[in-house]
């Protein structure tokens, strides 16, 4: 039969008589679910889950173009045919849904008895969708079948998605408490996704259906704002899949961001009147197509290189800690050689081995300065490396910092005088400046610092400072030496980073003495830095503590 | 070569609610659009001058109206008798003795009131001696508006 008040549709689909709502709310969102559950389930076809999810998407879907023919078709054996499937898909829906979230939160596939308890929750619609009892007659008048429903199969279908809604709701409460922070994020998002999703699109339906057939509404119009839930579901799909890598897609968010405007400037083609918009329409939703395809592919290629880099990054990781290994053992083995060598030249001197003769002495002193050299070279360089672990524990402590650096210029002394050089003190205030911090490895620092000065100076004078302003002790260590190039500088306090000609004054230079210098004040909260006016001008460098009060 | 074992047990869901579907889809196709087994109803033909008319109006502002009877007959007696169209079908308007269901509605004062038109001689009391033609033979009740 024909519903003779209404015009036949063109293109199956459309109708001018139907409100432009129905295009609006029907199409973007069945493409937008459509879009993303065939590329969550084209890229993990394996997966349960994905597979859920086109199964919810290809339902809604069935939905959206059931609806579509029964709002513009004209023929009842038609419409009626397609409207027996509604509240089997309403109930499909809801059934996948409680499915979906299972295999979501458990990560498995449900019990078989759950699986029964499905079909038995779907027998009613399934047994009873092509009796009488579901649909029993048409309205040619309204071209509806509303009158002819069954009340209690389709409030079933209702109550199945009431159903739905308070299970998921328990399942994804239960779970919560229990799950790690990330996941509980995940579930959050989910939850709300799909809890909006149902109370919409169930909500809406049952409301328009309800208030059209006790002729409250002319028409079932409202239930198409229900449809507008999926979009939000597939919105929380979407950051689903970018924030976390959900279905196991790698989804940008700039791909879905595109793709989802170009559905919606698409979608607009089924309500423009005018040819003009139609045009304009035509071109922005080509540019889009074009403009959203090179910002994606750029996008892509950005985050290819940032992966490379990551895993770059990885591999370096690895590579330092197989050096660091290597050093260590290394080192051990070296200084282990060198505390046996130094004990067989220390017994040879204190006579252990018996008289030696003079010649033999002169040569045993030589390789016990020698192994001591070694000693504390290796001993710098593994210093240096716990410290860069975080392995040195200090021994943190109210010390007089004046009187540590007067003991460590009055060692030093002696080795700065047989270089011929002098070594001048400049504190200022004679009070007794106090710093936090470990006496040891502070001493080391003013010791390397002078150290590195009497290496470094060929004649004239060091000059060792403090002052004591604002908060801050500052030492400074100044001599007449080479002097630092800018270039040298920026080498100057890296791990094994010497100065350009340093090897050629100081033939022992490790680079290790500054880098500790370095790591040991930024572990006493301090800083330090050098000053020289270029090779030659002579250096100075500082170093600057808080003080306590 | 390489033996696939369907594993029935794991998908049996999926089997049985895909097998009841297409069930589904053929019982309804063979109901609908083969048997064309249901009730149509429509609005059929009224008299307002002998019969109990429901009123409708042709447009939103009801300059014109339309009278009608509730029709409801069984879909199979209707493509028999009017084809798929009921357009210009006087058969669509009555109840034949072959067919199988059929049920005419006239408008029910105590039920459809302001949409009813009664003619006169069928009132129990004659409100207006004056009517004269047959568009005013008829007596339109109105819950707001009671006159002629």
């Amino acid at each position: 039969m024909i519903c003779y008040l209404f015009p036949e549709p063109t293109f199956f689909f459309y109708s001018p008589d139907v409100p432009a709502l129905l295009y609006y709310a029907q199409i973007p969102a069945t493409v937008i679910a459509l879009f993303f559950s065939l590329y969550a389930f084209w890229k993990g076809k394996q997966f349960l889950l994905n597979r859920l999810l086109l199964a919810i998407s290809i339902f809604f879907s069935l939905w959206t173009v059931s609806t579509l023919i029964a709002w513009t078709n004209i023929h009842s054996d038609f419409i009626l045919f397609i409207w027996s499937f509604f509240s089997l898909i309403l109930g499909l829906l809801s059934i996948f849904c409680i499915y979906f979230i299972y295999v979501f939160l458990e990560k498995k596939d449900v019990s078989v008895r759950l699986k029964i308890f499905f079909l038995a929750l779907l027998a009613p619609i399934i047994f009873l969708a092509s009796t009488p009892l579901n649909l029993s007659g048409f309205n040619l008048t309204n071209c509806d079948a509303f009158d002819f429903e069954w009340f209690p199969l389709k409030a079933y279908g209702t109550l199945l998605g009431v159903l739905a809604m308070v299970w998921i709701l328990i399942l994804i409460i239960y779970r919560y408490r229990k799950a790690i922070p990330d996941f509980k994020k995940q579930i959050i998002l989910m939850g709300v996704g799909i809890e909006l999703f149902l109370f919409s699109f169930f909500g809406m339906e049952f409301l328009a259906t309800y208030l059209t057939k006790i002729g409250l509404l002319p028409n079932s119009q409202l239930e198409l704002y229900g449809l507008f839930g999926m979009v939000i579901f597939m919105i929380y799909i979407s950051i689903l899949m970018v924030r976390f890598r959900a279905f196991n897609v790698k989804l940008i968010a700039t791909q879905a961001l595109v793709w989802g405007l170009v559905i919606l400037i698409g979608s607009q083609f089924f309500f423009i009147k005018t040819p003009t918009n139609m045009v304009l329409n035509g071109f922005t939703f080509v540019a889009s197509i074009v403009l959203g395809y090179f910002l994606i592919r750029s996008v892509k290629k950005e985050i290819k290189q940032k992966e490379e880099l990551v895993k770059l990054n990885v591999d370096l990781q690895d590579l330092l800690k197989q050096r660091e290994s290597l050093v260590h053992l290394v080192t051990h083995k070296v200084k282990g050689s060198f505390t046996r060598s130094k004990y067989i030249f220390a017994g040879m001197l204190d006579g252990t081995f018996g008289e030696v003769t003079p010649e033999l002495k002169k040569f045993a002193e030589q390789g016990l300065e020698s192994d001591n050299m070694g000693i504390e070279t290796v001993d710098l360089v593994l210093n240096a490396s716990n410290m860069q672990k975080g392995l040195i524990k200090y021994d943190m402590k109210v010390i007089d910092f004046n009187n540590l650096i007067k003991n460590s210029i009055s060692e030093k002394e002696i080795s700065a005088e047989a270089k011929g050089l002098k070594i001048e003190t400049e504190i200022k205030n004679d009070n007794i400046c106090s710093v936090f911090g470990d006496s040891i490895w502070l001493k080391e620092v003013v010791n390397n610092l002078i150290e590195n000065s009497i290496k470094y100076t060929k004649e004239g004078k060091i000059i060792v400072g403090l002052e004591a302003e604002s908060g801050k002790a500052r030492l400074s260590v100044k001599d007449t030496g080479v002097g630092i190039t800018e270039e040298d500088k920026k080498n100057l306090f890296t791990e094994g980073g010497r100065g350009k000609d340093s090897v050629k004054i100081n033939v022992d230079s490790t680079g290790y003495g500054l880098y500790s210098v370095k790591l040991i004040i930024e572990a006493h909260k301090g800083r330090v830095w050098a000053e020289s006016e270029g090779a030659g001008k002579g250096s100075a460098f500082f170093v600057e503590l808080p003080v306590m009060t | 070569m390489e033996i696939r074992y369907i594993h029935f047990r794991e998908n049996f869901f999926f089997y049985v609610l895909a097998l009841l579907i297409i069930m589904i889809g053929i019982v309804s196709y063979y109901r609908f659009m083969v048997n064309h087994d249901y009730l149509v109803r429509y609005e059929g033909t009224c008299d307002p001058v002998t019969e109990k008319c429901f009123t409708g109006c042709e447009d939103d502002d009801c300059t014109e109206m339309f009278y009608y009877s509730e029709m409801v007959k069984y879909a199979p007696d209707l493509y028999r008798e009017c084809g798929d169209d009921i357009t210009d079908c006087e058969a669509a308007s009555i109840c034949l003795s072959e067919d199988r269901e059929c049920s005419v509605d006239y408008c029910d004062v105590d039920l459809d009131d302001n949409i009813c038109v009664i003619p006169v001689g069928k009132t129990d009391t004659s409100i207006n001696d004056n009517i004269g033609s047959d568009e005013e033979n008829l007596l339109q009740i109105n819950e707001t508006d009671n006159t002629i």
